[in-house]
This record gives C-alpha cells, structure tokens and sequence, in this order.
C-alpha cells in the first residue's frame, strides 16, 4: 500500500460545496480549495521526481537539487512552501509531467527539467541556506521563481550552463562572466523606493493590495518561464510605467469589487472575489503604457495547474479588470473543484453551443463557462445594485440580464446532458438555484430588452456560421451536425449592445435601440449585395422574429439554419 | 437539502511538510488526476478567438 493510500480521502463539508454550487464561496471554501490543491501539487510533485531522476542533464542532478530544495524546506517551511505552491510552480510541474509523457513541447528536455535547480536556488535564497546548483542560463539569464530574473550581462546567447551559489540570501551567478546579487522582489504602490532594475537583476515586481487586516503582495509575474498555460515563454519586462499602470489599474479595480458599501470586500458571494486570494497576474500582450490600453480586455486566461493565476492583457477600464478578476477566479474554483471531484463524463467532443464562443465547445468547457458567466452575471449584479446613473444602470443591467440567460441556456444543456456525476449535478442544480433567482429580479427593460437581443443574435449567427441545415425534428437542437467549414469570427455585438444607441444609425444600433423595422430595412438592403453573408441574416432573422412575434419566429429562431436568406424585408 | 459532506478520490495530505514528499508513491498512471494532467493542451500563444480562455 502506497503511503499516500493510507490517508484519508478530502471530505469537503456539503455547506462548503453549496457555497461553491451557488457560484461563490466563502474564504473557508476557497481555503479548503486551496488546502487540496497543495496535496494535489505534492503528489504531482513526488510523481515527476521519479521521472525526472533519470534524465541526462549537464546541471546539478535532479536528487541533488532536490536535496537542496527539501534542506531549504527545512529551515524555512513557510516560506518554500509558498515557493512549491506559486502558480507558476504548478505550470512547470504539469508541464514537466507532459514532456515527459509526451503531450507536450519545449526545449532541450535538461533545461525545461533543469528548472528544479532554479527552484532550488530560490528556495535557499528564501531560506538563507547554502547551496551550490548548476543551472539552465537561456541567453545568460536564470529565473528564480518568486524572487527574479539573475542576468550576466554580455553573456552569449541561447542556453548554457550556470553555477549558482548562495548563503544568508546573496546569490552568486557564474558562467562566462560572473555577478553577485541579493535577490528581493520589488513590490508596487507602497511609496517606499523599490528595487530597481539592473544589467544583473530584474526583481519580481508585486502588486501591493491593502486591507485593514493587513498588505498583501500579488505577483505580477512577467518573468517566469512557466506563467503561461503549458509551454515556457522568454520574459516579457514592463517597462515601469507600465507595472506602476497595474498597480493603479488594480487599486481601481478592487475599489469596484468592494462596491459603494464595502460589501463586496470579503469575496465571498457569487459574482465577487477577494483580491487577496489572487496568487498572481500574468500580464499579456503589452509591456509599455503607449499606445493606451484599450477599454475592454482583449484576452485573458487561466488554468487548473495555476490555482489563483490569471493571464490578463490589461484594460483601460477598471470594471473591465474587475470583472476578468472574477472570471478567472471563477475557473481556478471549478478548476480545483473538478481537482477533487470527477464533476462530468466528457468524451471532449466538441459539440456544444457555448454563448460566449465562436465555437462549439466540449462539455467540460460548457460548464467552465457556465460557472464563470454565472461569476460575471453575479458581477454585474452588484454594479446595477451600485449604479450611480441612469447610464451605469443601463449598461451593468444589461451585462447582468444578458450573462444570467445565456448561464441559465448552458445549465438546462448541462442538466440534460446526462453526463453529469452526482457532485456534477449538486454544482449545477446550484447554479440554476442562483441563476433563476437573478431572472426573478428587476433589472431595466430598455436593457432586458437589448440582451435578449444580443443572446438572440450571438446564438443565431453561431448556427448560421457552425450548423449544417438538417430538417430533421428528431435530431437533439443541443446536438447539431457542424459544418465542415466553419471558422473563428469576431463576436462584436456582444459588448456593443450594451450601451442604449442615442442615435441610431446602423441596423446593428436601430435593433439595439429596439427599432425592429428600421433595422429590417437596412439588413435587407445589405442582404441583397449578398444573401447569405451569417452576420448580416443573423440581424435580419432577429429583428424579424421581433416585428413578428408568434410560432414561425420561434421556429425561425431556434433553427436559423434552415433558412433561406429573404433579402426583400 | 445539503449533502453533508462529499468524499474526494483525492488523498488527503494537505497537512504533510514537503520534506516529508518523499515518503509519498508516485502516482499510478490511471489516477485520475494525473491523467488529466497529462492531457495536451494549448498555450495562450496557441490561437483561437481573443477573450477568456481556460484550460
């Protein structure tokens, strides 16, 4: 019997689990997350060491560094284990696990696995013991996970082998050339001189988030080769003013999750997170302030190997920040939820209609994005709670009515899937829970208006662009035939419904501003230079079934496919 | 009604120090958290539509 065997399986209480199911979770709940994801990562973590004993490697052998980490481990517990648990160690070891497996790329397989030495050096620089390691340099420079970036200037490039010596927290780098640093990360926003960059040392930068009880220091990690989903990525620097624009744009969007009352701060409801359970944002796409963010974020990303990581290109707007905030907490909870529960049988055919992807998505897929949206929904809700205006009213109501249906439409396909383990289905009976008591609530028509309009079209151009017209009744409308052809296309109603037009001058505005026939008229215009352009039909089918409600609209609506274009209006 | 607790196929060894990682057994391949673990996927640099991704 294995030792791990002789423990106890988690039990995770049932009211910590509807705290979850209802789309939220108390800092209790997230903690017990949190306490399962550190097992997860030590078993993950015994595992690859086997496979890593093995492997030839120019630098210090893997049970020799390994060694040196436990030593450091020894002296220091708390703060290596904080090491072991940084998001980006998870990245690595799952990514190491694939390499070695098979399922994944990377380079020299002796300098992906080398970064055991770099841990190790980091952990005895956090530790303040002795160690020598070699290490992997890629263009002379050695990430040492949660501290920096070591760099010998001059050095050549690609990857060589460095000797790495520290005590009492100095580092001393080797290799052609040789530095000595003091490695210290360098947080933001404290107003106290930070650590600045050098020709040998680029400090981990931190995001400083105050509370009463207390700072607390998030990464914003543009440094470690392992921050991304699974393949290792070269350092992307801020330049400062970029880093100090984070550190603003995160103040500003933790102001919004507290909301006018403060009662947003703890994070535990759904559609709320507390920041300080954020263990570190990976910023994306941009590393100088010009040219501006722009308002919206045009990517962001997480993964289930990286609990509390989030990849953010950074917006403009601090509501925009603070709601990918929430969205990528959303799925580090289900992440480590689906950690400890086999929640569905997915056979990962992708199949499914998601509202907020161009694509067809997998089942598993399906109910990330329900648990996240349903986190966005509940978003939303706290800022129409807090609408200063009438304007801000408007746009959170309509963000909030339209992620509460489409959350609602990928729960009822998820219950109905059949696929659901019994944990599965307590999570999403929860999420039905939470979202039909947000249906009952009052939100402003003119915006339940305008987002069941873009669910309307969002739904109907992705059959138009994925489903192969079948006149089939028997056939499951959740279950369609996809086109053989189909292909990405860029969603850009979604967000631009979500101001009332003043206005209106396209068909997209008349239809936003609940001027059907207006709209009719200018799509047919359009459709009549090409019949069966998916964009274009998807408006006219739209704001056709809107000026004739009844029967054949709703047939119309649910299998737009079926259609022939009728460019005449 | 609120189940009162639900049982984990996850080990529970939260408590454990990482000195101790050792004493521990690799994994067997079929566990279900490996397995899915070693599931290829995607980075961000991987393509598909801009917006929120997970894997």
């Amino acid at each position: 019997m294995s030792s791990e065997q002789r423990h106890t399986p988690f039990r995770m209480p049932g009211r910590l689990f509807a705290e979850v199911a209802a789309g939220g979770g108390s800092a209790e709940a997230v903690a017990f997350l949190e306490r399962a994801e550190r097992a997860r990562r030590l078993l993950l973590l015994r595992t690859l060491l086997d496979r890593l004993g093995p492997l030839p490697t120019p630098l210090t052998p893997a049970a020799e560094a390994w060694g040196a980490l436990k030593a450091a481990a020894a002296a220091a517990p708390g703060p290596v284990d904080r090491l072991l648990l940084a998001p980006a160690t998870g990245g690595w070891i799952a990514h190491m696990l694939r390499r070695v497996h098979g399922t994944a790329t990377g380079p020299p397989l002796w300098a992906d696995a080398g970064h055991l030495c770099s841990l190790a050096v980091s952990a005895s620089l956090l530790a303040g013991t002795e160690a020598e390691l070699r290490v992997p340099l890629t263009d002379g420079a050695v990430c040492l996970p949660s501290l920096g970036l070591a760099r010998l200037p001059g050095a050549e490039r690609g990857l060589t082998v460095g000797r790495a010596s520290t005590a009492r927290g100095e580092l001393r780098l080797v290799g052609e050339v040789s530095v000595t640093v003091r490695p210290v990360a360098a947080p933001l926003g404290t107003g106290a001189s930070t650590v600045q960059d050098t020709p040998s040392w680029l400090p981990l930068r931190t995001l400083t988030h105050r509370t009463p009880a207390g700072s607390f220091a998030i990464p914003l990690d543009d440094l470690d080769p392992y921050r991304d989903l699974d393949d290792p990525l070269p350092p992307a620097r801020l330049e400062e003013a970029e880093a100090v624009a984070w550190q603003r744009s995160f103040e500003e969007a933790v102001g919004v999750l507290a909301g006018r009352d403060g009662r947003g701060a703890d994070g535990s409801g759904p559609g709320r997170v507390d920041p300080a359970a954020i263990r570190s944002v990976v910023p994306w796409g941009r590393t100088t302030v010009l040219p501006p963010a722009p308002p919206t974020v045009q990517v962001s990303a997480s993964s289930g190997d990286s609990f509390g990581a989030m990849v953010i290109a950074r917006p403009a707007s601090p509501l925009a920040l603070a709601e990918t905030l929430v969205h990528e907490f959303q799925h580090s909870k289900l992440a480590a939820l689906l950690h400890l529960f086999p929640l569905l049988d997915d056979d990962r055919v992708e199949r499914y209609y998601a509202p907020w992807r161009a694509d067809p998505r997998h089942l598993s897929g399906l109910l990330h994005g329900a648990y996240a949206f349903t986190g966005v929904a509940g978003f939303w809700r706290d800022r129409l709670a807090d609408a200063p205006d009438g304007r801000a009213a408007e746009e959170a109501g309509y963000h909030f009515a339209l992620r509460r249906l489409q959350s609602r439409l990928v729960v009822r396909t998820l219950l109905t899937s059949e696929r659901l383990t019994p944990q599965g289905r307590a999570l999403v009976t929860g999420l039905a829970r939470t979202l039909d008591g947000w249906l009952r609530e009052p939100v402003p028509p003119s915006a339940v208006g305008r987002a069941r309009t873009a669910a309307a079209l969002h739904r109907t151009e992705w059959r138009l662009r994925n489903v192969v017209p079948v006149a089939d009744p028997a056939s499951a409308p959740d279950t369609p035939r996809l086109r053989p052809d189909r292909a990405s296309w860029p969603d850009v109603r979604t967000h631009a419904f979500a101001a009332r037009p003043t206005t209106p001058r396209t068909a997209d505005e008349h239809l936003a501003a609940g001027r059907p026939a207006a709209a009719l008229a200018r799509y047919a215009d359009a459709l009549a230079a090409d019949p069966t352009e998916p964009h274009t039909l998807a408006g006219w089918i739209v704001a056709h079934a809107a000026l004739e409600p009844g029967r054949t609209a709703r047939r119309m609506l649910a299998r737009p496919e079926l259609l022939q274009p009728l460019p005449s209006g | 009604m609120v189940t009162h607790v639900w049982e984990s196929d996850l080990a529970d060894i939260a408590a454990l120090p990482l000195t101790a990682v050792d004493g521990l057994s690799p994994l067997p391949p079929a566990t279900r958290v490996l397995t899915e673990v070693l599931r290829a996927r995607g980075g961000i640099r991987g393509g598909g539509e801009p917006g929120a991704r997970a894997e």
